[in-house]
């Protein structure tokens, strides 16, 4: 099987804000997936959807076949906006306690990536950056041989040679096998990286393609297209 | 995982524990030494008499810390690391919401306990030797006990002979209110986190509200019972304590179980991550 995320009918609604409303949706292997949209729009309510974090109200979810649970926590690698690694743990700390619950965890790869950052396996979060934390947090992330990566809004907020260490490190990081939706508005720096483009507007899924098919259908790029649709 | 989250729990908690722990068994020792050198030398200047006050008010802030800390701890740990940024770690764990609670509740009730453990400890410290000795002398002339070999526990152990069930239900009491304070804690914090404002101030309005609609049920319930042994007059007063004891720790039981499945199931279904 091919199809490693099927939405249908995927409903989420906050009292009575509807968050997401009927979406259908399906995401094969070994693509890397453009999340677009405006704020407010719905894409962090769907990655919590599928990280398990939210409960739809109806409508079915389900990764790499299975209804969201405990299964598909273990093989979904999932990148939230915050920091989420304790301050009082030690890098090694955090290593160790991927390494526990992760069965996918790939400590060689975990261990060269901090190598390339220079960041040792004694130093402690509370004395790191934010931008340091963010780099360890995608390292965890992607040194998991995982089925499907989700990264909420990975490079929002940092510098352009940050943006540059983290592209590369997604893409020369996942499990090829793996489909990686990265969810972001910043979207010309990801353009180039990207095989398929999914928008949502208020919650409405608005257009799924390849970035071929937006391109050759509109002749346009990604952004101009975003920019088109979502003109205020 | 179970197993894995005790052991990270156990270590995450600990940090917090083992300082306090530690201070209360050194200022212990610190002021059993004052004690013995203000009984041997007999000292009597004002800068020892400081010194001795100063450590004194220091270890009564340390046992307070410890007292208050015991079940402070684990309810601040499972709100940081479940509805705050952590959550976003904890939560995505590949693991049973259930589990999360678990770990917590054991890992919180055995650092409670054995805070009081460390608190029983210090205590022995500051009698230990002499002192000891004289408080076990006064104590077995005052029970006119000729022979030590008889022994204070015996003693106890005799008396309390009839009241073997009394005991058993305020021991079943005694560990129950452990569970109960942290699951009604944990039942707070995580009503209080569906909500979009002032989170931890509502979690401590409904861990109030919790604890005295609790108290109005235990005052109900012996009021009943004081009913009943008035209508059953022969009925012996160890009774009456028996059933009202029994009533409580049956409501005591039920609400933690209730605590808990609501609990797990707005982990599962509600959570409410900024």
């Amino acid at each position: 099987m091919n199809e490693v995320l099927k939405c249908t009918g995927l409903t989420k609604k906050y009292g009575k804000l509807v968050a997401l409303d009927n979406i259908d949706l399906s995401v094969n292997k070994g693509q890397i997936i453009g999340l677009l949209g405006p704020n407010g729009s719905g894409k962090t309510t769907l990655i919590k959807l599928i990280a398990g974090l939210l409960k739809q109200n109806s409508g079915e979810l389900t990764v790499d076949g299975k209804k969201i649970g405990i299964e598909t926590k273990g093989i979904v690698s999932y990148l939230p906006e915050r920091t989420y690694i304790p301050n009082w743990m030690r890098v090694k700390d955090i290593i160790k306690m991927f390494e526990d619950f992760y069965k996918d965890f790939n400590l060689e790869k975990a261990k060269t990536m901090l190598d390339n950052l220079g960041i040792q396996f004694n130093q402690r979060i509370k004395a790191m950056s934010k931008g340091t934390k963010e780099k360890l947090q995608l390292i965890l992330v992607m040194s998991r041989e995982a089925q499907l990566y989700l990264l909420d809004e990975p490079i929002a907020g940092v510098d352009p040679a940050a943006r540059d260490y983290i592209l590369r490190t997604i893409i020369t990081n996942y499990n090829p096998e793996a489909a990686v939706i990265i969810s972001t508005h910043l979207i010309q720096d990801i353009e180039t990286v990207l095989d398929d483009v999914i928008m949502i507007h208020n919650g409405s899924l608005k257009i799924h393609k390849t970035v071929d098919e937006i391109r050759e259908e509109t002749g346009k790029s990604v952004d101009e297209l975003f920019r088109e649709v979502f003109r205020c | 995982m179970l197993g894995k989250l005790i052991k990270t729990e156990f270590k995450a908690s600990g940090r917090l524990y083992l300082p306090l722990f530690i201070g209360v068994i050194f200022f212990a020792v610190v002021e059993r030494i004052l004690l013995e050198i203000m009984e041997v030398e007999q000292l009597n200047s004002i800068a020892f008499n400081i010194l001795f006050i100063a450590i004194t008010v220091i270890f009564v802030i340390v046992i307070v810390s410890v007292c208050v800390s015991g079940q402070f701890i684990s309810i601040y740990r499972f709100y940081k690391s479940v509805f705050t940024d952590e959550g976003y770690l904890t939560n995505t764990l590949p693991v049973k919401s259930s589990s999360i609670i678990i770990s917590k509740l054991l890992v919180g009730v055995f650092y409670t306990v054995f805070s009081y453990i460390v608190l029983f400890i210090s205590g022995l410290i500051i009698v230990a030797g002499d002192l000891l000795n004289s408080a076990l002398d006064n104590l077995r002339i005052d029970l006119g006990i000729e022979n030590t070999q008889i022994g204070l526990l015996d003693f106890i152990l005799d008396s309390v002979i009839n009241l073997k069930l009394t005991f058993s239900l305020l021991a079943a009491l005694i560990i129950g209110s452990l569970f109960f304070n942290i699951l009604v804690f944990f039942v707070s914090f995580a009503i209080g986190n569906m909500a979009n404002r002032k989170k931890v101030l509502l979690s401590v309005i409904i861990y109030i509200g919790i604890v005295n609609v609790l108290s109005f049920i235990s005052a109900g319930i012996a009021l009943f019972v004081n009913k009943l042994s008035i209508k059953n007059y022969n009925m012996l007063g160890v009774d009456l304590l028996n059933i009202t004891l029994s009533i409580i720790l049956a409501v005591m039981v039920v609400i933690c179980l209730a605590s808990y499945f609501a609990t797990n199931k707005i982990i599962k279904s509600r959570l409410n991550l900024e």
